[in-house]
C-alpha cells in the first residue's frame, strides 16, 4: 500500500469524515500522519520547539516523538550533523499546519493531504536520510541493508553497542527483539567458520524479525516475507 | 516412506540444498540426514546446536520462532520446528540463491506430516 493510501484513512478519521462539522486539530493530524507513515522515531538531537504566538510544539527525545502540544508555528533546531532539508521540511509543514488551523471552523475538505500540501514522501525520505547521517562508515552489511530499508517500507532499528541509534517504525518491538534474540543468536557461532552475519526469525503468523550484525552495530528489522530473499542477497553480497 | 527417503526427496526438490537433517531438538541430536556430499559429524552436531539456540527462545511475546534462517558468507541455514514445543526439527543448508520461503514451506510440510 502506498504511503499516501495509509495516511488518508487516518486523516479522514481525524477529520471526522462522514458526519457533522469536523474540527481538525493540527496536532492530532500531525500525530496521526507521523503514526501513519511509521515515522515515530526521529534523528538524534533533533528538537522541535515552540516559536511565536500559538505554536505547535514537538519534542523529540531519544529520537522518539513523545509529545505533541498546542497548535501553531514550529521552529526547528537540529544538531550540526543533521540534514538541513529535515528542518526545511518540518518548517514548511508547520507553516501549512498553521494555515490549516485558521480554516478549522470550515467544513472539512475531502482530501486533507491536499489541503496541507504535506510532502509526505519528501518528509519520509528526509527523515530516513537524516537517520543515516549517524557517524557510520559505508562499508559492509549494514549499509546494504539500510539501502534496502530506504527503498522499501518496513520497520527497522539500528543499534550501536546495544544503544538505539536510528530507527523507523515500532521501535519497542524491535528493541525487544534485539534484547531477547541477540544473546541467543550469538551462541550460534560455527566451529571453524565463525558466526553468521544475519538471521531471520519468525513464526507462521507474525512478521519475521531479521537481525544483522557488523562489528558493534546491529540492524534489526520487522521484515515482510516478500523481502526475505532480498535480505539474504543483501547480506550475502556484503559478506563476499 | 522412511525418514531418510523423505529427506532425500526434500533435499532434491530444493534447488541449491546441500544438507537436509532431521533433528531431535530435546536432545540436540541429528537423527537422520541426507547430504549432497559427505558432511563431518561435528558439522551436523553444530547444526543441531544452532537449531536449538535459534528455535527455543521467543523473539517477541511468548512464542518462540518456528523458523529461523542464518545467513553466512558461504550459505544460508534454514531451521524449522514442526509446531511449538515439538522436539521435531529440520535443518536445511542451502546456497544463497535458494528461495528461503519455498524451502521453509517444503520443510514445514514434511515436518508437519510427521506429527
Amino acid at each position: 500500500m502506498a504511503v499516501v493510501d495509509k495516511i488518508k484513512p487516518a486523516l479522514s478519521r481525524a477529520a471526522g469524515a462522514g458526519g457533522g462539522q469536523p474540527v481538525i486539530d493540527p496536532q492530532t493530524c500531525l500525530a496521526q500522519m507521523l503514526d501513519a507513515i511509521g515515522m515515530v522515531v526521529l534523528p538524534r538531537d533533533m528538537t522541535l520547539y515552540n516559536g511565536r504566538g500559538q505554536h505547535l510544539s514537538l519534542t523529540v527525545k531519544s529520537r522518539r516523538l513523545i509529545r505533541v502540544n498546542d497548535a501553531g508555528a514550529m521552529d526547528v533546531e537540529l544538531g550540526a550533523d543533521q540534514a538541513p532539508e529535515v528542518a526545511e521540511t518540518f518548517a514548511d509543514f508547520a507553516a501549512k499546519a498553521v494555515a490549516l488551523k485558521t480554516q478549522l471552523a470550515e467544513p472539512a475538505r475531502p482530501d486533507i493531504l491536499s489541503e496541507l500540501g504535506m510532502p509526505v514522501n519528501t518528509l519520509r525520505d528526509a527523515l530516513v536520510r537524516s537517520a543515516h547521517l549517524a557517524p557510520q562508515d559505508n562499508r559492509g552489511v549494514i549499509p546494504d541493508l539500510r539501502h534496502l530499508a530506504e527503498t522499501q517500507t518496513f520497520a527497522w532499528a539500528l543499534f550501536t553497542n546495544g544503544t538505539l541509534d536510528a530507527s523507523c517504525g515500532d521501535v519497542n518491538a524491535l528493541t525487544a527483539a534485539h534484547d531477547t534474540a541477540l544473546p541467543h543468536i550469538l551462541k550460534t557461532e560455527q566451529p571453524g567458520q565463525g558466526r553468521a552475519a544475519s538471521w531471520v526469525l519468525g513464526t507462521g503468523g507474525e512478521t519475521p524479525i531479521a537481525i544483522a550484525l557488523e562489528g558493534d552495530r546491529c540492524f534489526v528489522a520487522a521484515l515482510p516475507r516478500s523481502l526475505i530473499q532480498h535480505w539474504i542477497k543483501a547480506c550475502a553480497q556484503s559478506q563476499t | 516412506m522412511e525418514i531418510a527417503a523423505q529427506l532425500s526427496d526434500l533435499r532434491s526438490a530444493i534447488p541449491g540444498c546441500h544438507v537436509a537433517a532431521f533433528v531431535d531438538l530435546s536432545t540436540r541430536m541429528v537423527l537422520a540426514h541426507d547430504t549432497r556430499s559427505k558432511v563431518p559429524q561435528e558439522r551436523l552436531d553444530g547444526l543441531a546446536d544452532r537449531a536449538v539456540a535459534l528455535l527455543d527462545t521467543p523473539i517477541t511475546g511468548d512464542v518462540p520462532p518456528d523458523h529461523a534462517i542464518a545467513i553466512s558468507a558461504d550459505n544460508q541455514e534454514v531451521f524449522l520446528r514442526a509446531v511449538p514445543k515439538s522436539s521435531d526439527g529440520l535443518c536445511l543448508v542451502c546456497g544463497h540463491d535458494t528461495d528461503a520461503q519455498a524451502a521453509t514451506k517444503a520443510g514445514l510440510t514434511l515436518l508437519r506430516g510427521m506429527v
